[in-house]
């Protein structure tokens, strides 16, 4: 009679006394982040489908708006911008190749210019909005302004994206530090990708953003 | 102890004595063609079990994302990351959208043209930037889903009548 053993398998990787992979990790990870930018992507939706709709049944208010941001630094303060955060965008994929090839001081120096541009951001976007409300377009009721109604529709969008971009500033130097302890390497870079794809989010809603108010 | 463990390559089945009446095990192992397809086969065997484990390793080992200093595109060799190939479109699309805005009159045309411009480098940078070309399906499902979801929101909101 011959003699049959059973080994049993462990299920899980608690049970095998492992943790998971990196890349499993990783991806997690990765998971996690993307789910958050879904309930980003709804909140900036309706954001923008707000001023959608006031773009369509009011037309001449959006028309004049963009006559008067004609006249400098108007457009083209929000065109230097936009160039901005879509070169930070790049510094940021930049910064994670370095990383990829083994290279953290190319990571700090990536992600630290990528604050930078951030930040320069930032500045441009408190100034645009001084010029704005010497133009009477203001975020509270003003019944002397034409702009009274879009000023909230007008605000609420590009105030909260910049408000992400201050967030994602931080982040990023808090990548920058803790690139510089030594916590990235070229098997352990998740940190930097869901740093990497929170940033590039709020670059692709400053490119929806930017056409809808300022251009169309 | 019997060895129950199955030979992935061995798919022939029942005995072959009884599959095959001219079969005799002496007659087999005499035979040198037989020896030699044994030997192979035991060889091969061996190959494959050495292989799979390390491909399955491979599919996790390694930066995910790794792109070269080199772009492909037609065939054409551009000496460049597509990072920055991506980064150069993402400008020259901003650059044709500000000239569409500040050359011509808005309406008509512009402004789905526009609206395309953007949508198109939006998707470069959710495709390239954001890894979606390499990552899960799934990733692209949890932004798919909640825009369509808005889209359709808005484009009820928009056929409604003012007032209602």
């Amino acid at each position: 009679m011959s003699e049959v053993t059973v080994h049993q398998q462990p299920h899980t990787p608690a049970q095998a006394g492992h943790h998971p992979s990196a890349a499993a990790r990783s991806d997690n990870l990765k998971f996690g982040t993307w789910l958050y930018l879904a309930s980003e992507v709804v909140i900036f939706s309706v954001l923008i489908a707000m001023y959608v709709l006031f773009r369509v049944h009011n037309p001449e208010v959006v028309a004049q708006f963009h006559e008067g941001i004609r006249e400098w630094p108007g457009i083209w303060l929000v065109s230097i911008n936009t160039f901005l955060l879509l070169s930070s965008s790049w510094a940021m994929v930049m910064g994670l190749r370095q990383i990829q090839l083994g290279n953290r001081a190319g990571l700090v120096r990536w992600i630290a210019l990528t604050a930078l541009l951030g930040t320069i951001f930032v500045v441009l976007q408190y100034v645009e909005y001084s010029e704005l409300a010497h133009k009477g377009i203001t975020l509270y009721y003003n019944q002397d302004s034409t702009y009274t109604d879009y000023g909230m529709r007008f605000y609420a969008p590009t105030a909260f994206h910049g408000f992400h971009v201050i967030v994602g500033v931080i982040w990023a130097l808090y990548v920058v530090m803790n690139a510089r302890r030594g916590n990235y390497s070229a098997d352990n870079y998740a940190g930097v990708e869901v740093f990497g794809l929170y940033w590039h989010f709020v670059d692709v809603v400053w490119i929806i953003l930017f056409t809808l108010i300022y251009l169309v | 102890m019997a060895d129950t463990k199955q030979n992935p390559l061995d798919d022939r089945p029942g005995d072959p004595a009884v599959d095959n009446p001219l079969h005799t095990p002496e007659a087999a192992d005499a035979s040198p063609a037989v020896e030699t397809f044994a030997a192979a086969r035991e060889t091969l065997a061996e190959a494959v079990e050495e292989a799979a484990p390390a491909a399955a390793e491979d599919k996790h080992a390694g930066p995910t994302h790794y792109v070269g200093s080199t772009t492909v595109i037609r065939g054409r060799v551009i000496p460049l990351p597509v990072y920055t190939v991506v980064f150069i479109t993402l400008g020259i699309l901003t650059l044709f959208e500000l000239a569409l805005a500040e050359v011509f009159p808005r309406g008509g045309l512009t402004i789905p043209i526009m609206l395309l411009a953007s949508l198109t480098k939006a998707a470069l940078v959710v495709w390239f930037y954001m890894h979606l070309n390499s990552d899960s399906r799934v990733f692209a499902l949890t932004l798919l889903i909640p825009v369509l979801m808005v889209l359709l929101a808005t484009g009820f909101l928009l056929i409604v009548p003012i007032g209602y």
